[in-house]
This record gives C-alpha cells, sequence and structure tokens, in this order.
C-alpha cells in the first residue's frame, strides 16, 4: 500500500495479529482488512459498522444482492481489487457464478428480476456520472422496488463508492482467484465488523 | 424512527470532519468539499474524487514535498473520498423524495 505508513505504521499487537493470521490462513490479511486496522479510531472503526450495516444489515435484498451491487459499483468505477472481492462474494453467497457473471456481462439481458435490474442500472449511473435524477428513480420504483429498497441500495453504493477510492488511492494489492474466494468466505462468515 | 444505515453514515462523516486528527477540521473540510487545500496536494485529492483509478506515487511524493506527514495525507486522501460519496448519496437521496414524492 501506498503511503508507506500504512506498511509498517501499525502499533506491535496489530502486526502481530497480521503475523498470527498469515500462519493459520496460508495468506496475507488483504489490504482492505489492513486499511481499517490503521488508527481505526479515524477511519476503520466508524467504516466498519456502516458497511456492515449496509452489507448485512436488515433489507429486503438479500446478502448476494448487495454483493452484487458492490460488485456493478466497483466496476462501475474500475477498480480491480473491489471488482474481484465483490464478484466472489456474489458468487459464493447466491451459490450462482453464471449468474454474476451474466450481470456483469451484460446487464440489460441477465436472467434476473427487473427490480434488481433497475436498481444496479441506477446505481452505475450514480456512480459513472455522480448523480440521477427523480426520472431514474421513478424507474427504479416502476420496477417494484420499494423506497426502503432503494435507501438500502444506496447505502452499498456509498459504502463503495468509498472504499473503491482508498483501494486506488491507496494501491490495494489485486488477490488472485483463490484470494477472493477466501476474502469472500471469510466476509459471508463474518461480514464487515 | 432514523434510519440506522443514514445514522451510522452520518456518525463516520462527523468523526472524518470533526474529531481529532494531524490535520485541522478546515483542512479536512476542504478535501472532504474538493475545495483545495494547497496546491501541490489538490492534484492527488482531485483525483480521489473524480479519477481515483488515474493516481499514482508521484501524486504522492508531490503532496509530501508540501511537509504534510503521511498519517496527514491519510487524513485529507479518506475525507476527499467520503465527501466526493456524500454528495452522490445526497443527490441520489434528494431524487429519490422527488421521485416519491
Amino acid at each position: 500500500m501506498r503511503p508507506e505508513v500504512l506498511n509498517s505504521g501499525f502499533k506491535p499487537a496489530t502486526k502481530l495479529l497480521f503475523a498470527v493470521i498469515r500462519l493459520f490462513s496460508g495468506r496475507p490479511l488483504p489490504d482492505a482488512a489492513k486499511l481499517v486496522f490503521y488508527r481505526p479510531d479515524f477511519y476503520g472503526n466508524p467504516a466498519k459498522r456502516f458497511t456492515h450495516l449496509a452489507m448485512r444489515g436488515p433489507s429486503d435484498w438479500s446478502v448476494g444482492d448487495r454483493e452484487l451491487m458492490a460488485a456493478v459499483v466497483s466496476r462501475a468505477n474500475e477498480n480491480a481489487f473491489c471488482i474481484g472481492a465483490h464478484t466472489a462474494t456474489a458468487e459464493q453467497a447466491y451459490a450462482d457464478r453464471p449468474r454474476v457473471r451474466a450481470v456483469l456481462d451484460d446487464l440489460a439481458t441477465a436472467p434476473i428480476e427487473e427490480g434488481l435490474r433497475a436498481t444496479l442500472r441506477m446505481l452505475d449511473k450514480l456512480t459513472r456520472e455522480g448523480t440521477v435524477t427523480a426520472a431514474d428513480m421513478r424507474e427504479v420504483l416502476a420496477a417494484g422496488v420499494s423506497r426502503a429498497q432503494v435507501e438500502d441500495a444506496l447505502a452499498v453504493g456509498a459504502a463503495f463508492n468509498i472504499t473503491n477510492r482508498l483501494a486506488d488511492a491507496f494501491d490495494f494489492r489485486v488477490l488472485d482467484e483463490k484470494g477472493f474466494a477466501a476474502g469472500a468466505k471469510f466476509l459471508l462468515k463474518r461480514g464487515y465488523q | 424512527m432514523p434510519d440506522e444505515k443514514r445514522t451510522a453514515y452520518g456518525a463516520l462523516v462527523d468523526r472524518i470532519r470533526r474529531g481529532p486528527g494531524g490535520t485541522t477540521a478546515d483542512q479536512r473540510a476542504h478535501a472532504f468539499e474538493n475545495a483545495g487545500v494547497g496546491s501541490a496536494v489538490d492534484p492527488l485529492l482531485a483525483k480521489v474524487a473524480t479519477s481515483p483509478a488515474r493516481i499514482t506515487d508521484a501524486d504522492f511524493d508531490a503532496a509530501r514535498a508540501t511537509g504534510l506527514s503521511e498519517d496527514q495525507l491519510f487524513e485529507l486522501v479518506i475525507a476527499s473520498a467520503v465527501g466526493q460519496s456524500t454528495r452522490m448519496y445526497d443527490a441520489a437521496l434528494a431524487a429519490l423524495d422527488e421521485a416519491a414524492g
């Protein structure tokens, strides 16, 4: 990561924790996880609380739907680390890799529910253009999505429009397929807190 | 009853903008608003907000040359990222309010 303080600036107890995790998992902690251990009072603790609520808190969207939203937002931001992490997590959550690949290949034709498609389209536009209109929101609502579901989807968007930016700025190391699969398993078991 | 997710988001924003840190609250507010902190650090912070995939080591080198510490850059980069996300979140919620009537 950069700047260097994000590699060497951790407290001794935190470094020991990283070493133990590496020993038992056989893998270094992903940079996204390391970041929230750095000065956690400043960013990590409040960010984890919000992200966990958005991704695992009460919602009419499934965990798989929300992970897919995170993947779509990350793709719009062209962030390789988060695309890999949340594509893998959505695939495991749904236990349906073709569904996730179909959405990322072509949202217009993917075999998914119309409400989810409209919501993903709105999140993609918000992320690419920085804003959406009331007309965009009417299309989502007309597809049968409730106001609460739109609010929940926007919370996912907010979480990953922060995380994607930090992944690029701090230069998170992109994992291989096994690394992303291991991270996905962890996220499905423990969430973001 | 206040929405728990929006409350948690507000707590994150409040911590970043107004909590203790190695930068001043004014510096973090300017980074949050993408409104200019100083000439050599602004290109990095502007990229965080609008084109993060284009950030390079040289952007950090230039920002460090102003005398800002790495911890201070850590805070300002986070403030910029949270600020941009907040503008998008607020715009989308306003559009939803208008659409839902």
